[in-house]
């Protein structure tokens, strides 16, 4: 709790911009959508303006305090929890478009801007920013950057990384600092880089400058339906092989099927044991040559139905679908977990016989959907809150999946950060000298180590150590 | 150091005393540890490559290989020793190919390219070479082995290591081998040429259309005069539309833009410069920075055709920097664009920027023994 002197200077501060300190916003505000941890902030502030953060960033250095940046909430791995107590600092509230440059195709925005108003204005110039997470009409694009997130159509065009031209970062006492730009890039560290995907411990991002990329002239999008889950796994790595690349390509199992057709009624085959959705884009000759082509290879692996959509309707309820799935796994279960690791793009039927596997030796549902041209698996492990058998198992399940995704020479994460939630698993996947390097990178943006503490490195208790996460897990 | 210290790591044979220069051959991450070891203690000042004003240079060639290919995966670790050219005869057999398109492909490694933040004439279109790593080693400042990344083509786990050697000139370190992610071979490969910088600028526009596709500003001196058959042209410059993909999809450009269809017979790897240029097989073999040389004379004909800046900016594609060494020309060139009332922002560092780079050397390099920071 903020003492009351305290309380004052930061009203001060916000010159009239909301700050919340009493129990039921606290308790609003003390969880993402990671289903296992929940921590208060001692306040809540909302800014409105990039002079408002800095101030109250550098009185936050000035008292010692720890601060956390928090978009809409709807991350995936308690990135924005303030796991060592402190200020939540909103972006809800700097959410304006400054500016959108068709000819230079770029968009400067404030970070608290949603993802799909974004990408609803660059329409209007036949341009589009490439990342789209399944939470894109909440999500903002101050979290894509913090996070480097994806989404399905990130496989052509890449994760946030690529489309971040520049940032104009909050950081050490208050300060802020410009990274990257219009300009051309110069040699040097490449600190904007660096900043993006830092998971917010870097600094607060209050404007961004975003690559926008043009619609494509041409788009197809299939389902593909199979009878073993398998079968799609394996014409996943074929397709690519064969040298297209397209736009995106997921992987449903049938209990995200079923979920989804119950919540729905899309009319998805419930017997299918997987389908793929495939979306080839470019320009018309291009995709009728990746189209005939991803129809051989997905006959030659034993697809029972191909059925492409035939107007802009039909591929928008595909998506729809596809992107509604989480939704729809919330109406068969209480709670369920969105796992997040990656394998190599071959070992995808590996591991998703490794989640039936867990699935089964747990008795837990456990539903599945994979960006697999990435490799990148989302396995949705099902559990009621209130049955502590249930957590116990539902925590045990999401550990060993992630474990062999790390034992496939893959990551314990693909898009959702490894925030509070995988803090445990980097000791696995890194040595003492990697994370050693990766705390002096940290430390370089942060030196007193007061933004966002505790979130992706191991703490000093060692590269198992999860206590901080331990006491918030529903005994 | 003494030669005798250097030999007792990786044999004789391998060590080369040329005045105060001390160039090693590295056959391996190990044999790079230990030397690296040996600068730290004894205070060598050291780098990879030739950065000039080091001691000891580590020479990754003999190790520049490929390691391991996953094939399904279309992934591979390679040496950074490596040529993009050696990679490319390796990785043909496999039908496969890195995409980028880097210059000097048979001279520079692929770790001078990333060091340098060459990211090749195909990355607006592909993705550079920052994006195509998946992950690296590296030995540092403290003699310390850190890895980047894993074989996977996305990964958010931890800080990427990659991007902080990225662009940095080896200042944090010596980059080993790398995790690249690779693509099937394209059906079709596609350069065209416009020999007139008017011509070019009406083209760009139109090619900024084109998927996959980067189109490159460039002065005819840079194409190697063995390689080409005949590429015409003043030497103003021209202007180069790199594409590839189907060969449905290339022959449609290629009749879009230059009005001419491409020779079947040509080989699959090669384009061809239109028939304004004169039809004939070349190859890039510079780096195209140096384009910044001819600015006035591109400024000119954009100015004659009613055309802003803004338009080389986004050809340019973010690929190319500002060299100290073409000082000069990059202030001429921001002078130019100021006073064209360009919003763009120019490229001052950051004091922030700077200090956040200075402790990053002061921890990876706490002995200043890795050539200097270059600036940003």
């Amino acid at each position: 709790m903020l003492e009351p002197s305290a309380r004052r200077e930061l009203v001060l501060l916000l010159g009239g911009d909301p700050l919340f300190d009493d129990p039921s916003h606290r308790r609003v505000y003390d969880a993402d959508a990671y289903a296992f941890a929940g921590i208060q902030p001692d306040a809540i502030v909302l800014p409105s303006t990039a002079r408002c953060v800095e101030q109250i960033v550098g009185w936050c250095h000035r008292q010692g305090i720890p601060y956390v940046a928090r978009g809409a909430g709807t991350g995936l791995s308690g990135g924005c929890l303030t796991a060592e107590g402190g200020i939540l600092i909103g972006t809800a509230r700097l959410n304006r478009i400054l500016e959108i440059d068709p000819f230079e195709r770029v968009a400067r925005v404030e970070p608290g801007v949603v993802n799909t108003q974004l990408n609803r204005r660059a329409a209007r110039h036949g341009l589009s920013f490439a990342p789209d997470p399944s939470s894109q009409n909440a999500c903002t694009v101050g979290g894509n950057f913090a996070e480097n997130s994806g989404g399905p159509h990130t496989l052509k065009n890449g994760v946030t990384l690529p489309h971040v031209l520049g940032v104009s970062l909050v950081g050490e006492r208050g300060r802020r600092i410009e990274l990257g730009g219009r300009h051309l890039p110069g040699s040097g560290a490449d600190l904007l880089a660096l900043s993006v995907g830092s998971e917010g411990c870097a600094g607060i991002a209050v404007e961004l400058l975003l690559r926008l990329i043009p619609l494509p002239t041409a788009v197809e999008t299939f389902l593909i339906v199979y009878d073993e889950l398998a079968d799609a796994a394996r014409s996943v790595s074929a397709m690519v092989a064969a040298g297209i690349l397209p736009a995106a390509m997921e992987l449903i199992d049938q209990v995200m099927l079923r979920a989804v057709e119950k919540a729905f009624s899309f009319g998805f085959p419930l017997d299918a044991g997987g389908v793929l959705i495939v979306e080839v884009d470019g320009e018309a000759e291009s995709v009728a040559e990746d189209s005939r082509q991803l129809r051989a290879v997905c006959e030659s692996f034993g697809a029972r139905e191909i059925r492409q959509a035939a107007t802009e309707a039909e591929r928008a309820h595909l998506w729809k679908a596809r992107k509604h799935s989480f939704g729809a796994i919330g109406r068969v279960s209480p709670n369920y977990a969105t796992q997040d690791g990656v394998v190599p793009r071959a070992s995808v039927p590996e591991i998703v016989r490794c989640i039936r596997e867990t699935s089964a030796r747990h008795d837990i549902g456990i539903g599945t959907v994979i960006h697999a041209g990435d490799g990148n698996i989302h396995p949705c492990v099902l559990f009621d809150n209130r049955k502590p058998e249930q957590v116990k198992a539902a925590l045990a399940a999401s550990a060993e999946i992630l474990e062999r995704c790390i034992e496939l020479e893959g990551s314990p994460s693909g898009e959702h950060g490894i925030g509070l939630e995988k803090r445990r698993f980097m000791g696995r996947l890194f040595g003492f000298d990697d994370l050693a390097a990766m705390e002096e990178i940290r430390a370089s943006f942060d030196p007193s180590g007061l933004c966002n503490p505790g979130k992706v490195l191991p703490g000093p208790g060692g590269c198992g150590e999860l206590r901080a996460l331990g006491r918030q897990v529903p005994q | 150091m003494r030669p005798s210290s250097l030999e007792a790591v990786v044999g004789q044979g391998r060590v080369h005393v040329q005045g105060d220069h001390t160039r090693v051959e590295i056959a391996g991450r190990e044999e790079a540890l230990r030397v690296a070891e040996l600068c730290v203690a004894t205070r060598t000042t050291w780098c990879a490559g030739n950065a000039p004003g080091r001691a000891l240079s580590l020479d990754l060639r003999p190790a520049g290989k490929i390691m391991d290919l996953w094939r399904e995966d279309l992934v591979l670790r390679v040496g950074a020793g490596a040529t993009p050219a050696r990679l490319d005869a390796e990785l043909e057999p496999f039908g496969l190919c890195l995409p980028l398109e880097l210059p000097m492909p048979d001279q520079f490694t692929l770790g001078a390219c990333f060091s340098r933040a060459e990211n090749g004439l195909s990355a607006p279109a592909a993705g550079g070479l920052r994006e195509r790593c998946l992950g690296l080693l590296a030995v540092d400042g403290r003699a310390r082995l850190a890895k980047a990344g894993a074989r996977v083509v996305k990964n958010v786990a931890g800080y990427d290591l990659a991007r902080l050697h990225h662009g940095a000139h080896g200042a944090f370190g010596v980059v080993l081998d790398f995790l690249l992610r690779v693509e099937s071979r394209p059906e079709r490969k596609l350069l065209l040429s416009w020999p007139c910088a008017h011509d070019a600028i009406a083209s760009g526009l139109e090619a900024r259309r084109a998927p996959r596709a980067s189109v490159e500003p460039l002065q005819q001196l840079w194409f190697d005069p063995a390689a080409s058959l005949a590429v015409g042209g003043p030497a103003e410059g021209m202007l180069v539309l790199h594409h590839q993909g189907w060969e449905s999809s290339v022959r449609r450009w290629s009749v879009e833009l230059a009005g001419d269809e491409v020779p079947a017979a040509l080989p699959r790897d090669w384009g061809y410069a239109n028939a304004q240029a004169g039809q004939g097989i070349f190859r890039i073999t510079c780096a195209p920075r140096v384009w910044f040389l001819h600015w006035p004379r591109w400024r000119r004909a954009l100015g004659e055709a009613g055309c802003g800046p803004q338009l080389l900016v986004d050809l340019l594609g973010g690929r190319h920097r500002l060299l100290l060494s073409n000082v000069d020309a990059a202030r001429s060139f921001f002078e130019e664009l100021l006073a064209s009332g360009a919003r763009w922002v120019g490229a001052p560092i950051d004091p922030g920027a700077q200090a956040i780079a200075l402790r990053l050397k002061r921890s990876f390099d706490p002995h200043d023994l890795l050539p200097p920071l270059p600036h940003r």
